[in-house]
């Protein structure tokens, strides 16, 4: 089982984040409001899944520094935004796949399933965008 | 139902992020209050009354108090609990102005139930501010 580890700032909605992890066949290794690449590398998730809309730090630096500590982990960015060149640049950042928070809980699985697979999912409202 | 027992307080809920509206009913889902409806703007909301209206004020596209008063236009003058992620003077002004009860989201779910119990009541919460912040 694909094992993920969490960033979720939205306290409130862990629970849900991890629900959809799990229907969608993964297993949550651990879960963090804040972001902790020390505590990521030596929980050796496969994938991370990070809520960057409420990140104190740049997100595409996060992803560069994500890539650089941890090159094995696959990044899988969870978000709202829109504006197409922070996605470009999310994407240039070695982003796995982008998964809008647009989206309803189920098709959100759906993806997640296909990424925790081991494929890519750039989600229609973000390659709209 | 059984005799006796108060009516649950019907909370309606703003919630932008599509991904989260369900998680709402476990939020909010207690012998003591019911989820009436989750929307995505003000303007989505049922006509119908709420006791009570839960708004997250993050991912909107429009400053607190006037997603308020749209809320108030679309609903009548009920009580609002506005939760965010961060206490921007935008919202803390609303908490202000007595126009909602403010809770964060990094707060646990027992102390975003009472803080939508005080607006409820159209009480002020304790805001609930996580240490370090």
């Amino acid at each position: 089982m694909t094992r993920v580890y969490v960033v979720e700032p939205q306290t409130i909605f862990g629970p849900e984040v991890q629900r959809i992890v799990g229907e969608a066949g993964g297993s949550v290794a651990s879960m963090s409001p804040v972001l902790d690449l020390d505590d990521i590398i030596e929980a050796r998730p496969d994938v991370v899944l990070l809520d960057l809309d409420y990140t104190d730090y740049d997100p595409a630096e996060v992803l560069d520094a994500l890539r650089e500590e941890a090159p094995s982990v696959r990044p899988i960015v969870l978000t709202s935004e829109r504006e197409r060149g922070r996605l470009d640049r999310f994407r240039s950042s070695g982003a796995a796949s982008v998964v809008s928070k647009s989206a309803d809980d189920a098709e959100v699985i759906r993806e997640l399933r296909v990424i925790l697979g081991g494929g890519a999912v750039w989600d229609a409202r973000v390659e709209a965008a | 139902m059984q005799q006796g027992q108060p009516e649950p307080i019907r909370v309606c809920v703003v919630e932008a992020q599509a991904l989260f509206r369900d998680a709402w009913s476990e939020i909010v889902g207690s012998g003591e209050m019911e989820l009436g409806a989750v929307a995505g703007t003000p303007d989505e909301l049922p006509a119908r009354s709420c006791d009570v209206v839960v708004l997250d004020v993050d991912g909107q596209r429009e400053p607190c108090a006037t997603l308020i008063r749209r809320i108030w236009s679309r609903v009548g003058k009920v009580p609002v609990c506005a939760v965010a992620m961060r206490p921007t003077l935008d919202v803390l002004a609303s908490r202000t102005h007595g126009e909602a009860v403010v809770v964060l989201k990094s707060a646990p779910p027992s102390q975003v139930r009472a803080a939508i119990w005080a607006a409820a009541r159209r009480e002020r919460a304790e805001q609930a501010v996580p240490g370090g912040v």
